[in-house]
């Protein structure tokens, strides 16, 4: 049985539908992610999750109990603000320990337990909450939600006032201390490398309404719909005529993951799938071939943008492209290179004949 | 290229032109303190033992600490749960009521009390004067409590709840620690006029150091008597001050990260919506409705021959003048010691803040008998002058300006400025162009309270106001203590009425921060 279920949860806004009939199940101790763009009704749904909305349909189940009209402090489920949320008029120590007993025995250690786990030295303990920096505020803020031992956390956007270096240690810092505290956790962002770093479950939100789920791997490789392929990274989307499977596109043949598919189709491919290999001005071939455009260095990796080089007057989209390459020997600008595509495409759309 | 001033000075103490400015101003505020100072050094030990250490001013130091004791925590009380009605639930007609709370602040505290006069005669000795004094006053915390409860950003509060905090226990536990800065300087400012007001008392007919000071001043006029008694008077305010300094603490002023706050949600109050609904009529019946239902019988009563407009339409006009004239002068001089304890605090900036304070607590009559004195003594030309009267009220009102400019001026970042000075703009130029524009609007509602105060001020008024000047004020007391309560009607209407539009202006400006 899963630890969470959303039913058909639905919540409006005078005329605006911010989220529409959304089902979503959590396992326990998963991580998943919602990511979306801004608007698209992830941070309601975390909202309601965490019973600071209540929703105008649908039922929220937490382990199998309705608590759709529970209020928020009897739901016991963490929640970890955008900016943190500390209590400027308390110290660190009672920051943490605020959803603790006053007088609980162990109120002390777990206080010092959980310092440990989020990696705050103990000289900490006095200080007030502005006295520290973004990435100690959110470590704050996430031991102080796991002092009750919630067995779902909430994290709304935590890492997104944090710079990018800080961001992912911060990231990674919490994903560790909620896996060895067994805490099942909902992050929602709309950055997808940290969605894709983080979650073993991804779900796509736009528009008020979960796009598609499923691990993130699944929804990297095979996304439902173009919108979905381009937020969750680079990716280059053509039109082709399938032929029993493989599809005939300005790279000639692609085995696709449509097997045995005829008719027009949008296909997919992920930029890592196109290997680009340089060649001699003498040397011929019969695959397709670009020039390179413009090349831009990234340390280990190097992004080229390639025009292609045949049958450019046929359908005039798609005409350059962007690849990435090692940056070991990364072709110049204006070399030709032979142009190869690695494993299978993903079939977006199919118009059957 | 142009090196910034900084880089060219190097040696220069920092904010040394707005630390001067502020020096500056606190001298001018220490004349009063010196003065008083200056006569108990004067009289001699055993003048002042003889005229301080006596039964009647132990009575005098009772009666003022029994009604500050009693009116300042209920009033605090009350504020705040008119506040957390008004914005923090679906209280009905709660945009209304939030209006109307503020609205007592149109009535001067001496006309709230002429109606209560009027309404209950037998009301008066220390309960008529604590009622009063609250009804009067409480708009002074109302509005800073209410601002912030606006203000306070709802994560926090949900944050809480995901901890498992009930309700109340979020409310004494995170909302009210938060509430601590805004009840602190409304209550300052209420303490400090409790011990400052004259008129309010004199009418209930309940002694503090106030009125004894004015009866004294009246029957030997420039005594040492009175002067030793203010200066009791101040010793009681410091008192206020640090206690207030000490309850304050080093809170921090904005909240920890930035962001956009979300909105709140506001809590339906189910079986309690008539109980509070009834509460918040009351207040305002009491404090609004009472002095409207009393100004209109005495107007109606009176009838066409209390309309004296020849020296009526004078009194409107002097008022509006000086009023407008002393506001933009506080505000100019209380600008450099609020950025200053905002951006610098330490002792210097407390230093500064307490001189202003002081003033602010002590009767106009106090400010007014050192600035007669001095000018007599030291500068004839200036005695009895538009400028002499004018520097009175900037003393008096001096706090006023501090707080609300102080408030605000610490809602603007101070990263603001930097950039601005990153950008090629001298340090006064950078603070010009961000903290002062961003704390304009909140200077504007602190202009509107000193004027305020001025158009209602009245003993200072008395005495110092040159040949010729009579404001509604003085002319409303003239009649009153003449017990001619209707011709009194049409300048207490037209105080209220010229209140008004600085009741409506500080509202408004409440609302258009926090949006």
């Amino acid at each position: 049985m899963s630890l969470l279920e959303l039913r058909s949860v639905a919540k409006r806004y005078r005329d605006h539908l911010a989220v529409g009939d959304v089902n979503l199940s959590v396992a326990a101790t998963s991580r998943t992610a919602i990511v979306g763009p801004s608007g698209s009704g992830k941070t309601t749904l975390l909202r309601i999750i965490a019973g600071f909305e209540t929703p105008d349909a649908g039922a929220v189940l937490l382990d199998g109990q309705d608590i759709t009209h529970t209020p928020a402090h009897r739901r016991g489920i963490g929640y970890v603000a955008q900016e943190g949320a500390l209590f400027p008029h308390l110290t660190i120590t009672d920051n943490i320990g605020f959803g603790l007993g006053r007088a609980d025995p162990t109120r002390r250690a777990r206080i010092t337990e959980l310092m440990d786990l989020v990696g705050l030295p103990a000289t900490l303990r006095d200080r007030r909450p502005h006295e520290l920096s973004g990435g100690q505020q959110q470590r704050v803020a996430l031991a102080r939600a796991m002092a009750r031992k919630p067995r779902l956390m909430l994290l709304d956007e935590p890492f997104s006032a944090l710079d990018a270096g800080l961001r992912e240690t911060i990231r990674e810092m919490v994903g560790e201390a909620l896996r060895a505290s067994g805490i099942a956790s909902i992050l929602v962002t709309h950055d997808r490398a940290e969605a894709l770093g983080f979650a073993d479950h991804l779900a796509v939100m736009r528009d008020g309404a979960l796009v598609q789920a499923g691990t993130p791997e699944a929804l990297y490789r095979e996304p439902a719909d173009a919108l979905t392929a381009r937020f969750l990274g680079d990716a280059l989307i053509i039109d082709a005529d399938m032929e029993d499977g493989r599809a005939m596109s300005i790279f000639g043949p692609i085995e696709t993951n449509a097997t045995g598919a005829n008719g027009r189709a949008t296909i997919m491919l992920r930029t890592e799938q196109i290997a680009v290999t340089a060649l001699d001005k003498a040397q011929n071939t019969n695959g397709p071939t670009g020039r390179v455009l413009s090349q831009s260095f990234h340390g280990a990796r190097c992004r080229l943008v390639v025009e292609a080089m045949w049958r450019s007057d046929e359908s005039g989209d798609n005409k350059s492209l962007t690849v990435e390459t090692s940056s070991l020997a990364a072709p110049k600008v204006g070399a030709v290179v032979r142009l190869d595509i690695i494993g299978t495409a993903h079939v977006l759309t199919r118009q059957d004949d | 290229m142009s090196l910034s001033p900084t880089a060219a000075f190097p040696r220069l103490p920092r904010h040394l032109a707005v630390t001067s400015a502020a020096a500056f101003v606190s001298l001018l505020s220490l004349i009063p303190l010196g003065f008083i100072g200056w006569i108990a050094f004067d009289s001699g030990w055993e003048t002042v033992t003889s005229l301080v250490f006596r039964p009647r001013v132990g009575e005098l130091v009772v009666n003022t600490v029994v009604l500050v004791g009693l009116a300042l925590p209920i009033a605090i009380v009350l504020s705040v749960a008119l506040a957390w009605l008004t914005e923090r639930t679906a209280l009905p007609l709660r945009r209304t009521w939030s209006w109307l709370l503020v609205a007592p602040l149109a009535v001067p505290a001496f006309v709230q009390s002429y109606a209560w006069n009027t309404v209950a005669p037998g009301l008066h000795g220390l309960a008529g004067a604590v009622l009063v004094s609250i009804l009067a006053y409480f708009p002074f915390l109302y509005l800073p409590v209410a601002a912030q409860l606006r203000r306070l950003d709802p994560a926090l509060e949900e944050t809480a709840a995901s901890l498992g905090k009930s309700p109340s226990a979020i409310f004494f536990g995170v909302i009210l620690p938060q509430l601590r800065l805004a009840i602190c300087g409304g209550a300052l400012l209420v303490g400090l006029h409790l011990l400052a007001e004259y008129g309010l008392y004199v009418l209930m007919r309940y002694d503090t150091f106030a009125t004894a000071i004015v009866d004294q001043f009246q029957s030997v006029f420039n005594g040492p008597a009175a002067n030793l008694l203010g200066g009791v008077l101040v010793l009681l305010c410091f008192a206020l001050l640090g206690l207030e300094s000490f309850l304050r603490g080093d809170a921090r002023y904005a909240r920890v990260g930035g962001g956009a706050a979300r909105g709140v949600t506001r809590r339906t109050l189910g079986r309690w919506a008539l109980p509070a609904q009834v509460l918040v009529a009351a207040v305002v019946l009491l404090s609004v409705g009472v002095p409207l239902f009393t100004l209109g019988r005495w107007l109606l009563l009176g009838g066409a021959g209390i309309w004296q407009l020849d020296s009526i339409l004078p009194a409107l006009g002097q008022t509006a003048f000086l009023s407008l004239a002393g506001a933009a002068l506080a505000i100019v001089a209380a600008l450099p010691a609020a950025w200053l304890s905002v951006r610098a605090p330490g002792r210097v900036a407390r230093l500064v803040e307490a001189s202003h304070y002081y003033v602010g607590a002590l009767p106009g009559v106090i400010v007014a008998l050192a600035l007669v004195t001095i000018t007599v003594r030291v500068a004839l030309p200036l005695y009895q002058t538009l400028a002499t009267l004018l520097i009175a009220y900037l003393l008096m009102f001096l706090p006023r300006a501090m707080v609300g400019l102080r408030a605000s001026i610490a809602q603007a970042p101070v990263e603001l400025e930097r950039a601005a000075q990153s950008l090629g703009k001298p340090p006064l130029i950078a603070v010009w162009h961000t903290t002062i524009r961003l704390a304009a609007p909140g200077a504007f509602a602190a202009a509107a309270l000193v004027a305020l105060g001025i158009a209602n001020e009245l003993t200072g008024t008395l005495m110092l106001a040159p040949n010729g000047v009579r404001t509604l004020a003085t002319r409303f007391w003239a009649h009153t203590a003449e017990l001619d309560f209707s011709a009194a009607a049409p300048y207490a209407l037209l105080l209220v009425l010229l209140s008004l539009p600085l009741v409506l202006l500080l509202r408004l400006e409440a609302d258009r921060v926090t949006q």
